[in-house]
């Protein structure tokens, strides 16, 4: 085989493997689509003692508590995720609109607030019917807060 | 900067090439790092991304990943095929093709991020790898015609042997080599201009935003342009000579 062909097929052989992977997958974009219900609130210490271990889901309560005081969304109940990059968020019984992005390889989920205010979260894991977000809090109460939805709904429409 | 080749290359021409394009690739990766939230000069964190994403069976992830360290690659490929297939005809223009090239996929990224980005992932994502794709032109086309003395995309290598030189020179004998000595002055200036490209970058995206990539196309135009302002310099004194010594 000559060796123009070799490197024809060699340099084709990577966008084929793209192209592939990508029509067999699901964009995350189309993934985060719906209503997601929060389910937990955890805070992973990195530096815990034992003591605090024992009663973990106290702790856990008390951290979203105190670290939420500074955070939006700390006693938000549904996220809805719409196509057009709207996320409505039921907050304290109230609905509250933002726009939602995802950025880098689809890990990092922008959050917009109507005055331009961002918050970023890392989007630990989406499949099918889990949404995990991760944020980092502030250094003095150091560790990484998680976030974790269930899917309820998947066909929502642009507002 | 670009005319000469491999060995024939002095150490002044590595240092303004190696400072130059470490400048631009810091800009780059800054930038791509503020506004698209992922690394486009170097591909090592990318390689580990990739494994993770095999790991964990994330078709997406491993599709686009891959897609950009493949992009990464095949910059470098098209850097040293167009060296080796054109030099014989015009050197010059054989070693600028590929910043040329690489200008066009900068100047395409600040303009589409200027007045076309409406901030989806899939734009977000040919964006990064059209940066990737210009830094693997640009580290390729260094490292090809200095005999892979200058590379200026990534700093693990520079880190390594810099830290080499470094132990080395606590003997006399390689501490008085001028050849070691210059190329620990290299590897320092190349260090040192990507990491006050990228700090520039970052304050410049703040005022500036897309234009940033503006800035970087600016700055290896001087690259390109040094070297045809050489020539035709050069060009002109030896025709002014010969003017004058058939005069006389």
């Amino acid at each position: 085989m000559k060796y123009w062909i070799k490197y024809v097929l060699f340099l084709s052989f990577g966008p084929v493997v793209i192209f592939s992977l990508l029509g067999l997958s699901q964009n995350p974009e189309d993934k985060i689509i719906g209503t997601w219900d929060e389910l937990s609130w955890e805070y992973e210490r990195v530096d815990m003692d034992n003591a605090f271990y024992k009663n973990l889901n106290k702790f856990s309560e008390y951290v979203k508590v105190k670290t939420g005081q500074n955070l939006f969304f700390h006693n938000a109940e549904q996220w809805i995720f719409h196509p057009n990059g709207a996320l409505q968020i039921t907050l304290d019984g109230e609905q509250k609109f933002f726009y939602w992005r995802l950025k880098g390889r689809g890990n990092i989920l922008e959050i917009e607030h109507k005055n331009g205010e961002k918050e970023y979260y890392n989007l630990t894991e989406l499949s099918e019917d889990t949404l995990v977000l991760n944020f980092e809090t502030s250094n003095h109460i150091r560790g990484i807060a998680k976030f974790t939805f269930k899917k309820l709904d998947k066909n929502v429409t642009k507002i | 900067m670009l005319r000469k080749y491999s060995n024939s290359r002095t150490l002044s021409d590595n240092l303004k090439l190696g400072i130059l394009t470490a400048l631009s690739a810091g800009m780059v990766n800054v930038a791509s790092l503020m506004i698209f939230f992922s690394f486009t000069s170097n591909v090592t964190g990318h390689y580990a991304i990739f494994a993770e994403a095999i790991v964990n069976g994330n078709l997406y992830q491993i599709a686009v990943v891959f897609s950009w360290i493949f992009l990464f690659f095949l910059g470098s490929f098209t850097s040293n095929f167009m060296v080796i297939h054109l030099s014989s005809k015009n050197q010059y223009v054989a070693h600028a093709l590929p910043l040329i090239l690489e200008i066009v996929c900068l100047l395409a990224v600040g303009i589409y991020g200027q007045y076309f980005y409406t901030q989806t992932l899939t734009e977000t994502e040919i964006l990064l790898a059209l940066m990737l794709f210009a830094m693997g032109l640009q580290n390729g086309l260094t490292a090809s015609i200095s005999n892979f003395s200058v590379k200026t995309t990534h700093l693990t290598g520079t880190t390594t042997d810099l830290g080499i030189l470094f132990s080395m020179f606590t003997k006399a004998k390689f501490r008085n080599n001028e050849e070691l000595r210059g190329k620990a002055k290299l590897l320092s200036s190349i260090a040192l201009a990507y990491v006050f490209g990228a700090v520039i970058s970052g304050y410049t995206y703040l005022v500036m935003s897309f234009k940033v990539f503006y800035v970087v196309c600016g700055l290896l135009l001087v690259v390109i342009f040094y070297d045809m302002y050489k020539i035709r310099f050069r060009r002109y004194f030896y025709k002014r000579s010969y003017t004058i010594l058939s005069w006389k």
